[in-house]
């Protein structure tokens, strides 16, 4: 009678649980998407494991044993990051939080700098580029090394790439704020705060800092005073390319605007088939996007009239980039596209065989491509085939 | 098979909610108090059958506590008196449970909803472009705002006000319709079966979305009025903590079954002539 006078709610409680974790948990994990800084021959990126990797491109297409000439891998992100709480049906423990890399390194001869994403709380890290010091999580000063804002101190968690410009590393933060760092010394120029989530990569021209955030709002800042700010009807769901006197972004109503860079004023807005969540590319007056629709518009800067798109095989995640008079791109389901740039005809395509979100990188006629299956993929872009690979975590 | 549960039953409650959302000023935590009013309101016809159905139980009980006695070393033969029992009075014993499954899939999809919809994450941001309509409403709405009142909706309530919020609604609807124990031997059993669910609950909403458990604390809520109205009040939240056993003088077997299966027989009528209306109501 006791046992069975349990059994209806507790059947009733074990099905919810169950349905609730196997169901309401079949999100997307948080992995991370970093792209590439290249210095002196050789590539700096954030793993999906959470560690910052140096490669050597003529050592991997040797399959050289790693780490080979140059190459490190660096493990110390995840230290001094806060702990957090798990909680569960039997109460709670501190757990610590995961660290994730989204934001591609910037370098300097000496240095190499990234960002964190550890839920709420982010830092900015800069290590020695010819070989990590950081000697139990802590930075070694001897070879340059520092921590932002320090080994115990966060600030929002960082998803948007860092931009060097000159002496100062620009940093926008999760928590609205943009910081300006002094790239040697690791010590704080001037902060700005926008008041809304950033999530994006700013872009600096000529000592301004713009940048978006995600209360619709774009700011155009220089050392940390707000020269003008633009309210949008919707928020800013891409990074800003600037070219000419003209910003460039995606927004989250499936436009694509074009504004000035003076006060921000609409120049022209293009609509697409859903988000333009990709950094717009601009070359010769021409605006290349990538859209979530699955297309890859060519647009006249001045005017927004489109001039081609190419429909690939999944959502355009990556930025497009220019290589000579093509373009490449990616589409999420791993597959690159070598375009016209003119005409947007396909000249060749090349499948790596699975997903990618980050950042594609150029260097001669080779693109490096971070798969979602924590691979490095090398594509020659001029022969259409992959030209080696790197699986930085052993199979 | 994740396509089809996106489609007809993820995509439709989420895009509601970020139309809501954009309604309600930007506030998510409205939105989702508003959605669970609407969600209760189109399950009224279930939650006021449920209510009948476990009403129409409780009055057997008393005999099926006799059966139990008399039948104890006998479980098969048990079976077949309880059913027995079961069918003379109309009543399905199932029919108090499938009110409470349907609404599973709501609580999984809103759980879902609200994780895709705040976009906690970059990834689960840029997922959420593949549910969500092209509706201007809906993509001026995006990236949604996850605080409200001292929550953050996307995270678990840091300050237990929710938990406790969750499983003390949840307590007082359960005490207004769990008869109190004729036996003081049972009363520690029912005191304990009572409490179980809202302290799990309680402990789930330390792990859960806030903006999960301000659903679950609005359904409860809302809960308690229909059971407030449609049960007669408080019901057995406000009756004494144990009843005396049973009436001294004692009827006969025969007659005290009879009343037994007559009173079930009652709500179970009640119960057939609420769903008689409904048919009606939509055959017109």
């Amino acid at each position: 009678m006791k046992v069975k006078s349990l059994r209806i709610p507790l059947l009733i409680l074990l099905v919810s649980v169950l349905c609730l974790v196997s169901f309401g948990c079949a999100q997307t994990e948080r992995q991370g998407w970093s792209g590439f800084a290249g210095y002196d021959g050789i590539l700096y990126f954030g793993s999906m494991n959470g560690e910052v990797f140096a490669i050597n491109p003529a050592a991997r297409s040797q399959e050289q044993p790693f780490p080979g000439e140059g190459e490190w891998r660096f493990d110390k992100v995840k230290s001094g990051m806060p702990t957090g709480s798990l909680c569960g049906p039997v109460g709670c423990m501190p757990s610590a939080a995961a660290v994730v890399l989204y934001s591609t390194p910037a370098v300097s001869e000496a240095l190499v700098y990234v960002a964190t994403y550890a839920g709420e709380s982010g830092k900015v890290m800069a290590i020695s580029r010819l070989e990590p010091g950081y000697a139990e999580g802590a930075p070694m000063r001897s070879k340059g090394e520092w921590v932002y804002p320090g080994e115990t101190k966060y600030i929002g968690s960082v998803v948007g790439d860092l931009v060097l410009d000159g002496d100062t590393l620009f940093v926008a933060s999760s928590n609205g704020r943009l910081y300006a760092i002094d790239a040697a010394y690791g010590e704080k120029k001037w902060e700005f705060d926008t008041g809304g989530k950033i999530w994006t990569t700013p872009a600096v021209e000529n000592g301004v800092v713009y940048v978006s955030n995600y209360a619709k709002q774009l700011y155009a800042i220089k050392d940390g005073k707000e020269l003008w700010h633009k309210d949008y009807p919707a928020a800013i769901a891409s990074s800003l390319a600037i070219s000419e006197n003209s910003i460039f972004f995606g927004t989250f109503d499936q436009n694509l605007y074009a504004v000035s860079k003076i006060d921000g004023s609409e120049t022209w807005k293009f609509r697409g088939g859903d988000w333009f969540w990709a950094k717009p590319t601009v070359k010769d007056n021409v605006v290349y996007a990538g859209c979530l629709d699955q297309k890859i518009y060519a647009l006249d800067a001045s005017s927004g009239k489109e001039m081609w798109q190419f429909t690939g095989n999944g959502r355009i995640v990556a930025s497009p980039i220019s290589w000579g008079d093509f373009v490449v791109a990616i589409s999420e389901a791993g597959e690159i596209y070598v375009l016209e740039s003119q005409t947007g005809a396909l000249q060749r395509k090349t499948n790596i065989g699975y997903a990618a979100m980050a950042p594609l990188y150029l260097a001669g006629d080779l693109v490096f491509v971070h798969g979602r299956d924590r691979t490095i993929y090398c594509v020659d872009v001029q022969k259409g085939e992959i030209a080696w690979k790197f699986p930085y975590v052993a199979k | 098979m994740a396509d089809i549960w996106n489609t007809v039953v993820l995509d439709p409650i989420l895009n509601s909610l970020v139309a809501l959302c954009t309604m309600l000023a930007n506030n998510f935590g409205l939105a989702i108090i508003v959605l669970t009013v609407v969600v209760r309101l189109v399950m009224i016809p279930l939650t006021i059958r449920q209510t009948q159905s476990t009403k129409a139980m409780q009055s057997l009980q008393p005999k099926m506590q006799e059966l139990q006695k008399r039948y104890a070393r006998d479980q098969k033969k048990l079976q077949q008196e309880m059913m027995k029992l079961y069918k003379e009075a109309g009543i399905n014993p199932l029919g108090c449970i499938w009110p409470m499954l349907i609404q599973l899939p709501i609580w999984i999809a809103l759980y879902q909803s609200i994780m895709q919809a705040l976009g906690a994450t970059p990834e689960n941001l840029l997922d959420l472009s593949r549910h969500l309509y092209s509706w201007p409403v809906v993509m001026q709405a995006v990236p949604l705002n996850e605080h409200f009142l001292w929550l953050r909706l996307s995270k678990p309530d840091p300050n237990m006000i929710l938990a406790i919020l969750v499983g003390g609604t949840m307590w007082v609807q359960q005490k207004m319709v769990t008869p109190p124990p004729t036996d003081p031997r049972q009363q520690s059993m029912t005191s304990m079966t009572t409490l179980m669910m809202p302290l799990m609950f309680g402990m789930l909403t330390l792990s859960f979305p806030s903006g999960l458990a301000l659903y679950w604390v609005v359904s409860n809520i809302i809960g308690i009025i229909i059971q407030y109205f449609v049960g007669g009040g408080w019901g057995y939240f406000a009756a004494p903590k144990l009843v005396p056993t049973q009436p001294v003088k004692k009827l006969p077997e025969a007659e005290q079954r009879s009343k037994a299966i007559q009173k079930a027989s009652e709500q179970s009528e009640v119960l057939k002539k609420a769903s008689g209306e409904r048919r009606g109501l939509f055959r017109r």
